[in-house]
């Protein structure tokens, strides 16, 4: 009896420990490879012309579709200036997902709206369409609003993209506050490359706090509360150091919802968004590439690190755990749809890299993480934990994670340095060396109760979901 | 859904590993191994606040002598462009030796200088390059030019060509053949920017695909340095369909209405993209004779290519052109039985489309309408 | 002393302009965005408006339907980088006065804005 429970411990130890091992020489080549990236692209983009972009006439045009759910608050403001976006052509479809408020009556009245006639293209099938409006005043021309029945942010979007008249769509929360130069520089991969660019993608910066005037930017300010600066490390950690070495593997398996801009014959080829899961920004692009893969065609997806896209963090401790719990729905519905490609030599990086890497690190991280735990409560229980043995272990992982946010912070003074003031530096520090203790339970938390909501047989939340996130009275 | 990478592990793995060595006497080893850890990454972490602190320490200073630098060079620049009365190179020599002290101010001043030249036009040109010089910024570039990293090359390459200032052949010329494509590209821009006859020679030998950020670029050239443009008809039969695309934007670009026959021919191009462009141009230029042209093609031509000849008879073309369209918009073409019905609309009332039209059953709706037409005309 | 309103966000551009017309003899106000420039047509009063097109805020577009509706006097001259033919012949429908395309001649500008101050 005694013998077996040793031998259980040491397998799990074992198991726990070469864990441990492969997260932490996964972050450490992710950091080399970020480092490296960011230097390029600084370099590359020391010297640009966008000058000569804005006066081409042969840039191609771009639709960006903005989903409105409910936004009533800050519908006119966001698209007003949204209209204002620097680039030679561009339309902005707003399409109002069925709201409950009066977020279509106005838009009408704002923009002067009059029906036009219903014809649109098929090429995804959608929920039923009520209207389609354009302004009178020719100042707002490239403006047009569908309003339809309510079918979720996937539906809304493939709505739009049945809509939209143009062959580059940008999909952007119609929330989200971006830079006036953000189209210009998200086009950039599509104009580069030699292969076919399918999409790309930008880093997502934290709005809360910051101040805003008629939707834009003025001053890059910490959030408030403990947990909007926890997760500003998070994001710098996630794109800084994450997204920027997946896109110098060409490997980059998300393009947030938030701001991503895609080639619309791929996303047609590939079927639109998926409403039935609640990840759908990642499923799309995972299913992308494995159409573009499977049919063999070289392509590629871009990737741009300048701050573009600015967007509200949930600032309560029950949003954001909502928020983690259906990212974790979102990437385990993924990964199960498309559990094919994993570890899939046929795919390449993608099957042998990229999955794999999510597989690990963002679906069981969390649930090793929380079974650990719940072991860990047993042998205090049993009296089996040597306290000593255990000090020494929370030192070293707890300075590999402190060590890891730091990088994450160096990455951002090196590259943008967008929090100008000396004290959010000594803040984010400071955040830095509580995050691991006091933020970083919730969310994994979150990510095991997605898990158990999943296997529950709780599909979407609908409205829930959709509502989560912003909203909370800016601008 | 904005994904985060989770944090380090912490949790687990502290917890976990320390469990590995419960009660494990002769592990210890490892705890001793793990303490070094600890505090090689306490070290590390002490090293990056250090750098995080120097950067912003560094770059604190860097941003307001910045700042400072820019505004008297805009003050300088434009007592020098707008103000007859001064000495123009005492005040050239005096400015540059009380602010031009390291190669960061050289680099700012560069900048400043492109930005002015981007803006500006007729007699300012030339006072600018008299700046460029007079404060040894080009002798500061050609000493770029000759350093080893790419970026910097690049950055010589870039302004040089920008100002369209020669420098000696021999300089550039290995640039073509160089491994960054960054280097080749600005190569490339340099001699465009930089010849007076013949800017586009290169393209006689390019092989690879232009890039739109590459024709973006041409064009933006083109458009601002006087050099003679070049008839782009002459790259019309180019193997390499990214160029033809290209000199058939510029044909629009630059209203080289003569050239509108070779245009007619791309019609029939193996390449789609080609036709594609062709089509587009045409239909812009509002050359009528090409209609009939695309009308002909229309039933072997791809999707996109159909759609487009729709939208051209929509700008050059009449009702009845498109309904000899309609027998060959097949009922499993949807996405084409749409933009015919927008299309239709642009003919105003004379359509019954209208009332045929059902969006839920718009392939049934199609397969009446294609009768009724097909009717009609024999009724006619 | 006639006055002039420039609106522009590049400060190359303001600064080059803002000396070479007070040197003309103008009086030169400088707004750097839309909604600044919005203000400070309520408080005052000029003789000419020089605007870019694409502006922070509230586009060339919607300032310049909004001079042309609130102030139909004050002549309007456009600055703009655009070269684009739609995009010119729409400034003219909205009635503004003359379109300058940048790079531009400051000695051919501001000829210009004699031109159309003389013919007020």
């Amino acid at each position: 009896m005694q013998l077996n429970s040793i031998s259980v411990i040491e397998v799990f130890s074992v198991l726990f420990l070469i864990y441990g091992l492969i997260i932490i020489s996964g972050y450490i080549f992710s950091a080399f490879f970020s480092i490296f990236e960011i230097r390029d692209y600084k370099r590359r983009n020391n010297f640009q012309d966008d000058a000569a972009l804005l006066q081409s006439a042969n840039l191609p045009a771009i639709s960006v579709l903005a989903p409105a759910y409910n936004e009533e608050a800050n519908v006119v403001e966001n698209i007003r200036s949204l209209l204002t976006l620097n680039y030679p052509s561009f339309e902005i479809v707003v399409i109002n997902d069925g709201s409950k408020d009066n977020s279509l009556q106005r838009l009408i009245e704002t923009f002067q709206l009059e029906k036009q006639e219903l014809i649109y293209y098929h090429h995804v099938q959608t929920k039923k369409i009520k209207g389609i409006y354009k302004s009178k005043i020719k100042a707002y021309k490239n403006l047009r609003v569908i309003d339809k029945e309510n079918g979720g942010k996937a539906d809304a979007l493939n709505t739009g993209i049945n809509c939209c008249i143009y062959d580059l769509i940008c999909c952007i929360d119609v929330d989200c506050i971006l830079e006036r130069n953000s189209l210009l520089k998200l086009i950039r991969p599509f104009l580069n490359n030699t292969k076919r660019v399918i999409a790309s993608g930008g880093i997502i910066r934290v709005a809360n706090n910051c101040i805003i005037e008629d939707g834009r930017i003025i001053e890059v300010r910490l959030p408030r509360t403990f947990l909007g600066k926890a997760q500003i490390l998070e994001y710098f950690r996630a794109f800084l150091m994450g997204r920027m070495a997946w896109s110098r593997v060409d490997g980059l398996l998300l393009i947030s919802g938030a701001f991503g801009m895609f080639d619309k014959q791929t996303v047609i080829e590939a079927g639109g968004y998926n409403h039935h899961t609640v990840g759908e920004d990642m499923e799309l692009l995972v299913r992308m590439r494995r159409v573009m893969r499977e049919q063999n065609i070289p392509y590629t997806v871009g990737f741009v690190p300048d701050p573009l896209c600015w967007t509200e963090v949930p600032e309560s401790t029950q949003i954001l755990s909502r928020q983690r719990n259906r990212w974790a729905r979102g990437t385990v519905e993924t990964l199960m749809l498309h559990k094919k490609m994993l570890f899939n030599p046929k795919y390449g990086i993608l099957g042998l890299l990229s999955t794999p890497y999510w597989m690990f690190f963002e679906w069981f991280a969390p649930i090793i993480e929380f079974v650990g735990i719940l072991f860990f409560i047993i042998l205090v229980i049993l009296g089996k934990v040597n306290f000593q043995v255990f000090g020494i272990f929370f030192l070293v992982i707890y300075s590999f994670s402190i060590l890891f946010s730091i990088t994450a912070i160096f990455f951002e003074e090196y590259s943008f340095q967008q929090y100008k003031k000396p004290k959010y530096m000594f803040m984010l520090i400071l955040t830095a060396l509580l995050e691991p203790i006091i933020y970083h339970p919730i969310v994994m938390w979150a990510a095991v109760k997605g898990n158990i909501d999943l296997i529950q047989g709780k599909k979407s939340w609908g409205e829930m979901s959709r509502t989560g996130l912003g909203n909370t009275g800016k601008i | 859904m904005v994904k985060v990478t989770q944090a380090p592990q912490v949790a687990i793995e502290f917890i976990i590993m320390l469990i590995a060595l419960l009660e494990l006497e002769e592990w210890s080893f490892v705890l001793k191994v793990n303490l070094l850890l600890s505090l090689f990454f306490l070290m590390l972490t002490l090293l990056f606040v250090g750098l995080v602190l120097y950067l912003r320490i560094q770059k604190n200073f860097k941003e307001a002598h910045r700042k400072k630098l820019e505004s008297k060079f805009i003050d300088f620049a434009n007592t020098f462009l707008f103000d007859d009365s001064i000495n123009t190179s005492k005040e050239l020599a005096d400015f540059k030796y009380k602010n031009l002290k390291s190669s960061y101010d050289h680099k700012l001043l560069i900048k400043q200088v492109l930005i002015f030249d981007e803006n500006l036009k007729g007699e300012s040109t030339v006072l600018i390059k008299e700046i460029f010089y007079g404060l040894g910024l080009y002798d500061f570039l050609i000493k770029d030019l000759n350093r080893s990293q790419w970026f910097n090359k690049a950055r010589a390459l870039f302004a040089f060509s920008k100002l369209g200032i020669v420098v000696p052949d021999h300089l550039i010329m290995p640039l073509l053949q160089s491994q960054r494509v960054e280097l080749r590209q600005h190569a490339i821009l340099y001699f465009l920017n930089t010849s007076k006859t013949d800017p586009l020679v290169f393209l006689d030998n390019l092989e690879d695909r232009l890039t739109l950020w590459q024709q973006v670029l041409i064009e933006n050239s083109l458009k601002s340095f006087e050099v003679e443009i070049p008839d782009f008809a002459r790259w019309l039969k180019h193997k390499e369909a990214s160029i033809v695309v290209f000199c058939i934007k510029m044909i629009l670009s630059f209203n080289q209405f003569q050239n509108i026959p070779f245009l007619l021919d791309c019609l029939d191009h193996t390449s789609e993209r080609v036709r594609h462009q062709a089509i587009h141009v045409l239909q812009v230029m509002e050359v009528s004779e090409a209609l009939q042209l695309m009308l002909a093609h229309f039933p072997e031509e791809t999707a996109a290519n159909k759609r487009s000849i729709l939208y051209a008879i929509g700008k050059i073309g009449t009702y009845q052109d498109l309904q000899t369209l309609v027998p060959f918009i097949h009922k499993e073409e949807e996405n084409l039985q749409i933009d015919f019905y927008k299309i239709s609309g642009l003919f105003g009332d004379e359509i019954p489309v209208k009332k045929l039209l059902n969006i839920e059953t718009i392939t049934k709706d199609w397969e009446d309408f294609q009768e009724y037409s097909i009717n009609r005309s024999i009724g006619a | 002393m006639q006055k002039i309103l420039i609106i522009e966000d590049n400060p190359m551009v303001v600064r080059s302009l803002e000396f070479k017309l007070k040197k003309d003899g103008y009086e030169v106000v400088v707004a750097e965005e839309g909604r600044q420039a919005m203000k400070l047509l309520e408080e005052q009063i000029f003789d000419l408006i020089l605007t870019d097109l694409m502006l922070p805020f509230v586009t060339g577009t919607q300032i310049i339907e909004h001079i042309k509706k609130t102030y139909p006097k004050i002549p309007v001259i456009v600055l703009s980088t655009s070269t684009q033919e739609d995009i010119i012949t729409d400034a003219f429908k909205m009635g503004v006065d003359d379109f300058i395309t940048k790079p531009f001649s400051p000695s051919e500008l501001s000829l210009r804005v004699k031109r159309t101050l003389a013919k007020q």
